[in-house]
């Protein structure tokens, strides 16, 4: 039975039951008294892992943290951070580790060269589901009872079951992040299957994609966002279908060969619906960004870097955008390879290098006006003794001013102030690895408030396969400060993009 | 000088110039509502001294970045009660930098806590049943590993 406490001054207060005994003498304050604003206001100070931790103190709690309200407030602070994962074809992980930035304390000794001794425990796990798991068999055969030991005690061991699992079958790929919420798609042709708020442990299938359509060799691009004009979630898949012929490109209106044809997703319609044709026949898109409701693409190996394709989620149109002004040293033929495609301070960031001894990070401070384009940064390293080749993915700049990036063949974190013109390099502890790093910006966005209609069917990451543990899962990550030289990888494979590993 | 009296009789004179760090008593006060003295039906005594201690400091030495900082650090150290009754005061005489510091100070309390922690440590009951809280914790299983 709910009861309104007696003298109850504050408008809102949380309700909660009260034993009788107790109203008889006079209470003091409790935090149940303050009004749900402040109490938003303090619980949007904390962490997510705490955040999630009230949510389930009290039914009052739940509902104040569970509104779209606050889920809105929350995501409006909210920074992106780097979301963590193993890489590598033969390995199945569920696990992404989110690094808050709050976590990340740098800070330099006045000599500059000794170790901070930054040693960072990577402590919030975030869980994806497992793709397909009613496949899973619940009691397979060939299962490890495998003893998983907490602290060296004995008395904290737990028997956990480890169990492999098949890429082709049970992993995900991760498409891209918008508004806190991951679209994962199939490794072999990246067909977009499914979105999970990895925070909320949400999930929901997208409907089932005629798999009559994809030849033997056709990655498909796609991409996931949201349009604030109509107020809709969106997945778009564009794949290769039928003959080649003379068809009009989407983007200038001209005639060109192409077969590749675009389907959008409204999310929690049911169903795809065919758009039309879309550009890029013969080559894959990559670096999947939204922004200001449209999604971005660059080419893979783009030599050339004509232009950013971009797709208008409301108007559910492509345009081509200019890139920025590369300088022509940066353009010589083996180097645009090593390009990213981005969001930096909310606007869109393409990062150029390092080509020779150089890093330039480029941002569109006007969205949609490519006159805009400015060089944000750009690092010299002639100056250091060798940074390591590939492509550098910005992350977000640190409350101290400096600039997180994520490095992919090495899988390390670059930190660089462009005041100081000083960088400090993190490695994840793990060096028979290869993690991916994509810049996610953690949301409590519920997904029935993602969907239009009523229709689809909302999971849970842990309905499934939880009594599980996949190989490595278990296993703490942790960032260490790598000091040593580092070496130039002149090792051709180290320049490509992930995962051909 | 202002005349401020609690909702239990206490009166408290304080500077105009400082006591206008609270945008409610400013208000009062331009409204031309503050002719013998300010009445304030929602503030006890004990509370009201406790927050114009904080203002009378804050107006002194309002350049003193260092000195601040320990006084506030020192200024919330008090029982879970009476730092509620401080926020609710700060937030009805709406003074800013009061509710930033004294909310702050509570998500600094809760941050580290599991759920038993601050139902006793806050004195709230656990309204679920326990196949409901068996379910959110499975749900969001990764924050309770």
């Amino acid at each position: 039975m709910m009861k309104r406490k007696r003298n109850s001054k504050a408008v809102g207060s949380q309700h909660v039951e009260r034993d009788a005994d107790e109203e008889t003498e006079t209470k003091s304050t409790s935090i149940l008294d303050l009004p749900d604003f402040i109490f938003k206001d303090v619980v949007l100070r904390l962490p997510l892992k705490a955040i999630i931790m009230c949510k389930c103190v009290c039914k009052p709690w739940r509902r104040i943290i569970s509104d779209p309200q606050f889920a809105k407030m929350h995501f409006a602070s909210a920074q992106p951070c780097p979301l963590v994962r193993t890489l590598g074809n033969s390995r199945v992980s569920r696990m992404l580790y989110l690094i808050e930035p709050s976590e990340i304390n740098v800070s330099y000794n006045s000599d500059n060269y000794s170790p901070d001794g930054v040693n960072l425990k990577l402590e919030t796990k975030l869980k994806i589901p497992l793709r397909n798991a009613e496949m899973v068999p619940q009691n397979p055969s060939g299962a490890k009872l495998s003893l998983c030991s907490k602290g060296g005690s004995k008395k904290r061991c737990m028997n956990v079951r480890t169990i492999k699992v098949r890429t082709k079958e049970q992993k995900f790929q991760i498409v891209n992040s918008c508004n806190g919420i991951l679209c994962l798609s199939d490794p072999s042709y990246n067909n977009p299957l499914a979105i999970c708020n990895p925070v909320t442990g949400e999930y929901l299938n997208l409907p089932a994609i005629d798999e009559v359509d994809n030849s033997l060799n056709d990655i498909v691009s796609c991409g996931f966002g949201f349009s604030e004009k109509t107020n809709e979630y969106k997945v778009i898949r564009l794949f290769d279908q039928g003959r080649l012929e003379l068809i009009s490109c989407p983007i200038t209106g001209k005639e060109v060969f192409g077969k590749r044809v675009a389907e959008v997703h409204t999310v929690g319609s049911g169903s795809w619906r065919r758009i039309g044709h879309a550009p890029s026949y013969g080559c894959e898109l990559r670096f999947t960004t939204c922004l200001k409701g449209s999604l971005h693409w660059i080419r893979k190996d783009d030599r050339k870097l004509d232009f950013i394709y971009s797709f208008d989620l409301s108007q559910e149109q492509f345009k081509a955008i200019q890139p920025p002004p590369l300088e022509h040293r940066m353009k010589d033929w083996d180097n645009l390879r090593n390009l990213s495609l981005g969001v930096l301070n909310n606007s869109l960031c393409l990062c150029v290098g390092p080509v020779f001894d150089d890093i330039d990070i480029w941002v569109m401070q006007k969205h949609g006006e490519p006159k805009s384009w400015t060089k944000f940064i750009s690092i010299n390293l002639s100056v250091y003794d060798r940074w390591p080749v590939g492509v550098y993915h910005p992350i977000n700049f640190l409350e101290s001013k400096g600039l997180l990036m994520f490095q992919c063949p090495k899988s390390a974190f670059m930190y660089y102030e462009p005041q100081f013109d000083q960088w400090k390099y993190f490695r994840i502890q793990d060096i028979k690895m290869k993690f991916e790093a994509v810049a996610h910006t953690p949301s409590l966005i519920l997904l029935k408030d993602v969907v239009t209609g009523d229709n689809a069917e909302i999971l849970n990451v842990n309905s499934r396969c939880n009594e599980f543990k996949l190989l490595g899962e278990t296993k703490d990550l942790f960032l260490v400060e790598e000091i040593r030289d580092l070496e130039i990888d002149t090792d051709a494979s180290s320049y490509s993009y992930s995962d051909e590993e | 000088m202002i005349v401020l009296n609690s909702s239990d009789g206490a009166t408290f004179e304080v500077e105009e110039s400082v006591a206008v760090q609270s945008q409610t008593i400013k208000h009062m006060i331009e409204d031309n509502c503050a002719d013998t003295s300010i009445p304030l039906p929602n503030v006890n005594g004990v509370t009201l001294a406790r927050v114009l201690e904080y203002i009378k400091k804050h107006a002194e030495a309002k350049d003193d970045e260092e000195g601040l900082k320990s006084f506030d650090a020192e200024f919330v150290k008090v029982d879970q009660a009476s730092l509620f009754e401080i926020i609710l005061a700060a937030n009805y005489l709406d003074i800013k930098g009061l509710l930033d510091l004294t909310c702050q100070t509570v998500a600094d309390q809760i941050k580290d806590l599991t759920v038993e922690e601050v139902r006793a440590i806050f004195n709230i009951m656990n309204d679920f049943t326990p196949e409901e809280e068996a379910k959110l914790r499975n749900d969001h299983a990764w924050a309770f590993e």
